[in-house]
């Protein structure tokens, strides 16, 4: 497994006995979050990136404009950040030498973790203690309540685990299946035969760019429904 | 014994996903028939569909593959 297998420690670091090493994925996401800053920093000075930053806010306003009906502006630039975060994580693995970020438990565990306590806090700040009505549905009669309200706190707490396990097994198993693909190219014995596992590389090389895209989308699309859902829902 | 329980494990969640998917696309088709102006909402739509349905067949590939390094 991916989340077990052991990555080439590049430099050591501990801190308390908390393992920091830098890997090649902590690298790479550097890399990514410089050129998430340096996109939404330079569109400022430039026309050209500023028409390509244009069309990226106007197409995740389309899409993740409505299910956010107030306090858009204070969300929307999270949504951004994390939409471009993950879609350029998910890409930065079918770059020759790199390693996609997102195809580890720990990264995409952190975002639904950030994600998680976002809504929350969105749902306090909104409601006050008032929140806390998310875990009792409307309409139900008080004697069901003791099993209603932990089938409540179950429903809560899987959403960033689905959130995390989601975007890591999509992005591992595009991993996965590819490298078998490889290990077909090598084993052929008939020179000709090679070309067909070669193709199929090519070809889920092709469906891993739209497979990165989807899980950027989703990912963030459910962020945003989290958030809207705290923010007025079921209260 | 661990190769065939990931096989197993696998193979059942690849038959569901499937199932799932066909049902998924066939909806859309009919209701790109019956509303064609709509295409593209349902397109967007049928491909949301498709990443969530896809993912549970992905947990069971990364249950399969723990099974066999177990």
């Amino acid at each position: 497994m991916a989340a077990e297998h052991v990555q080439t420690v590049i430099y050591h670091l501990a801190f308390h006995g908390v393992n920091l090493d830098v890997t090649k994925p902590v690298i790479v996401m550097w890399v990514v979050s410089a050129m998430v800053f340096l996109f939404l920093t330079v569109a400022n000075f430039f026309s050209g990136v500023r028409r390509v930053e244009r069309f990226l806010f106007d197409f995740i306003h389309d899409a993740f404009g409505s299910s956010l009906h107030t306090k858009k502006t204070i969300w929307f630039s999270f949504l951004v950040t994390l939409f471009l975060f993950i879609f350029l994580c998910n890409l930065s693995g079918l770059v020759p030498f790199s390693e996609s970020p997102t195809s580890g438990i720990s990264v995409t565990a952190a975002m639904a973790v950030v994600v998680f306590l976002v809504s929350q806090l969105v749902g306090v700040y909104c409601h006050g203690f008032r929140h806390l009505k998310v875990l009792v549905p409307s309409g139900i009669p008080v004697i069901m309540l003791p099993f209603i309200i932990p089938l409540e706190l179950i429903s809560q707490l899987a959403r960033p685990f689905s959130l995390a396990i989601r975007l890591f097994a999509n992005m591992f198993a595009g991993h996965s299946v590819m490298l078998i693909f490889l290990g077909l190219i090598t084993s052929a014995t008939f020179p000709l035969l090679k070309l067909l596992p070669f193709a199929g590389v090519v070809l889920l090389s092709m469906f891993e760019i739209f497979v990165a895209f989807i899980q950027a989308f989703i990912f963030t699309y459910l962020a945003s429904f989290y958030i809207s859902d705290a923010a007025h829902g079921a209260h | 014994m661990n190769a065939i329980g990931a096989g197993i494990s696998i193979a059942l969640a690849a038959l569901g996903v499937s199932f799932s998917l066909a049902i998924v696309y066939f909806k859309t088709l009919d209701s790109i028939t019956r509303q064609p102006d709509l295409l593209g909402s349902f397109r967007v739509l049928m491909f949301i569909g498709f990443a969530f349905i896809e993912a549970i067949a992905l947990y069971a590939l990364v249950v399969s593959f723990s099974i066999i390094n177990s």
